[in-house]
């Protein structure tokens, strides 16, 4: 009896329930939180020492200001509006930029795929283009199309159109190839095989190119955008840096890698939409 | 008697040596050779480049290293935060944007300033439809840099004609592109700046152009930018920093008593650099007071500007602030 009460330790019965609570709400906290520390955890420290380390002047705020101050200035972007006017603009040149070049690459991809004829024509002048930063076009541009809208958006397409193109020349060519002979056993014609096994066999190939034209075309929009621009998120980066908004600079910055998340997890969610027998990893 | 003369003529020897050794020693000390890292601006020079090549600096063991180019001020601003360069060069306006987003600066002296003859212009294409300061919305103006000069310019420009501040579109072009875009129309306005005095020159001398404004009816006359230092190279070094002060203005006044040599040694300086020599002709001096002097209206009129701005809380930056004093550094060491 004595030794039960002395192995239940010096608590009182009266005071047992908040021992139980208390263990029953760690229990609970490692269940339920245990797989967000998992994934999140190293992002969440990386953000904590952020703070903890512009705050106490260990990193110089002049240079990377405290995460409350970018957050301030976020607030003042987004939800204020200084910055919405540059995030449509700038959605506006990648976006028309991406879609001419899905418009383009796409059902050239296609053909190129299918007819060999074409693609042995074209492969040769298309490498060679493909292999040309558009970078390092930027000024060719400028001097064809002048320095407005014209040439960033041209920039923009030059260098989203090659990745696509060539994922989708070889999702096509890359159909497995038993697919299709099991189709043309079972007395389908060209047409047929083509729309029930090509097309949806390079879907998953198409679509890797597409995320990586999406990171493309965002990325050269922000060098586009550092020649002149005097309106996008590209420029404000540039444009905050050079007037010593240094918040507002990381704000630009958290935007930017905000819209190519957004698009990656867009284009991620289509897929799965078009792709249904095929699993797809974010 | 031989040994007890050698002994006080070794005794003689020892001392005067001793003496010579420590006076060297002492001398030394105060001339610790020192190198001020800078970057040069395109088509220009600063004072202190000027003294440099004049030999101003040597006596002194300073000498100063060119480690590139920056396109404009506040890039040379960023170089001297991360420590790549010793020697800031920029516009009142981004000096003083610098100094209140934490940056540990100071304004060492006035680079270069505006007056009747030294001024940044504002060119279009003789055919232009813009006459005035109030044309200039809605239009394209190529400057070398954001957040600088001709930025803030064209901003006091507009708030003097009652137009919104970002009334008109700013575009980066380097300074030898500033012709080039200008008559090709890709930009409708060309601001060529007051240290860019060699392709105003080219610009005027190739014809078909006309001024709008310039910026002395903007800004009346004031320093148009500041040699830049940091606080803890002050600390370490106060004496270089003194004579760097002190040479440059020297070298300013040269420049201003002497204007035709002035312009042999920039045009020497341009050859050095690998550019074109012959547009030092077109230069017109540094634009400077005697003694490259500061007067409290060269900073405090860019903090009211700012203070209005928003960028600044009122009040709080005054130019003693933020001006390097060289006569209570060296007292402080």
């Amino acid at each position: 009896m004595s030794l039960e009460r002395s192995e239940r330790g010096f608590f009182p019965q009266e005071q047992r329930p908040l021992h139980d609570t208390v263990a029953q709400g760690v229990k609970w906290s490692v269940q339920r939180l245990g797989p967000l520390f998992a994934r999140y955890g190293v992002v969440m420290a990386f953000l904590v020492a952020w703070q903890v380390l512009t705050e106490t002047g260990l990193v110089n705020p002049a240079v990377i200001p405290p995460l409350d101050r970018i957050a301030v200035a976020l607030w003042e972007g987004i939800v204020g509006g200084k910055l919405l006017g540059d995030i449509a603009i700038s959605l506006q040149r990648a976006g028309i930029a991406f879609a001419t070049a899905v418009a383009v690459a796409i059902p050239l991809g296609i053909v190129m795929g299918q007819v060999r004829p074409v693609e042995r024509a074209l492969d040769p002048i298309l490498q060679v283009f493909r292999q040309t930063s558009a970078l390092a076009l930027y000024p060719v541009f400028i001097l064809l199309l002048g320095l407005g809208e014209a040439s960033k958006v041209f920039v923009i397409f030059w260098a989203t159109l090659f990745p696509l193109l060539l994922n989708t020349i070889g999702g096509v060519k890359e159909v497995d190839p038993k697919l299709i002979e099991m189709a043309r056993v079972y007395g389908a014609g060209s047409a047929t095989v083509f729309r029930r096994v090509v097309l949806p066999g390079a879907v998953p190939t198409i679509f890797v190119g597409l995320r990586l034209s999406a990171t493309t075309a965002l990325l050269l929009l922000i060098a586009a955008e550092m020649i002149g621009a005097n309106k996008g998120i590209g420029f404000q980066v540039m444009n905050a840096q050079y007037n010593f908004e240094i918040p507002t600079m990381f704000a630009a910055i958290v935007i930017l890698a905000a819209l190519g998340l957004i698009s990656n997890y867009a284009l991620v969610l289509l897929q799965r939409r078009l792709c249904r027998w095929s699993s797809v990893a974010a | 008697m031989s040994n007890r003369l050698r002994a006080r003529g070794l005794s003689v020897l020892v001392a005067g040596v001793m003496a010579v050794g420590v006076s060297v020693s002492a001398f030394a000390a105060d001339r610790e050779p020192v190198t001020l890292r800078y970057l040069a601006s395109q088509g220009s020079i600063s004072p202190h480049e000027l003294a440099d090549a004049l030999g101003y600096f040597k006596p002194y063991g300073i000498s100063l290293e060119n480690v590139g180019y920056a396109g404009g001020g506040p890039a040379s601003l960023f170089a001297l935060a991360s420590g790549n360069v010793d020697i800031g060069s920029a516009a009142t306006s981004a000096v003083i944007n610098s100094i209140a987003s934490g940056n540990p600066f100071l304004a060492a002296y006035p680079t270069q300033g505006i007056n009747d003859k030294v001024q940044s212009v504002f060119y279009v294409l003789d055919d232009s439809p813009i006459h005035s300061i109030k044309d200039i919305a809605g239009k394209t103006i190529a400057v070398n840099t954001l957040g600088a000069h001709l930025d803030y310019t064209v901003r006091e420009a507009l708030h003097s004609v009652n137009l919104p501040q970002d009334a008109a579109k700013l575009v980066v072009v380097p300074g030898p592109q500033l012709e080039q875009t200008l008559r090709s129309h890709q930009v409708d306005i060309a601001a060529v700046g007051y240290w860019q005095a060699t392709f105003d020159g080219k610009l005027r001398a190739d014809g078909g152009v006309r001024a709008v404004f310039d910026d002395t009816d903007v800004l009346g006359e004031i320093a148009g930018g500041f040699a830049v230092l940091r606080r803890d190279f002050i600390v370490a070094h106060p004496d270089a920093a003194r004579h760097f002060v002190e040479e440059s203005a020297r070298a300013s006044d040269w420049s201003n008593a002497h204007p035709e040599e002035a312009r042999k040694v920039f045009a020497d300086i341009l050859q050095q650099r690998g550019e074109k020599p012959e547009l030092a002709s077109y230069w017109t001096g540094f634009g400077l007071r005697p003694g490259a002097e500061t007067k409290p209206h060269d900073l405090d009129f860019w903090v009211d500007v700012l203070e209005r701005e928003g960028k600044l809380p009122k009040g709080k930056y005054k130019a003693a602030d933020l001006l390097f004093d060289p006569a209570t550094a060296s007292k402080s060491n």
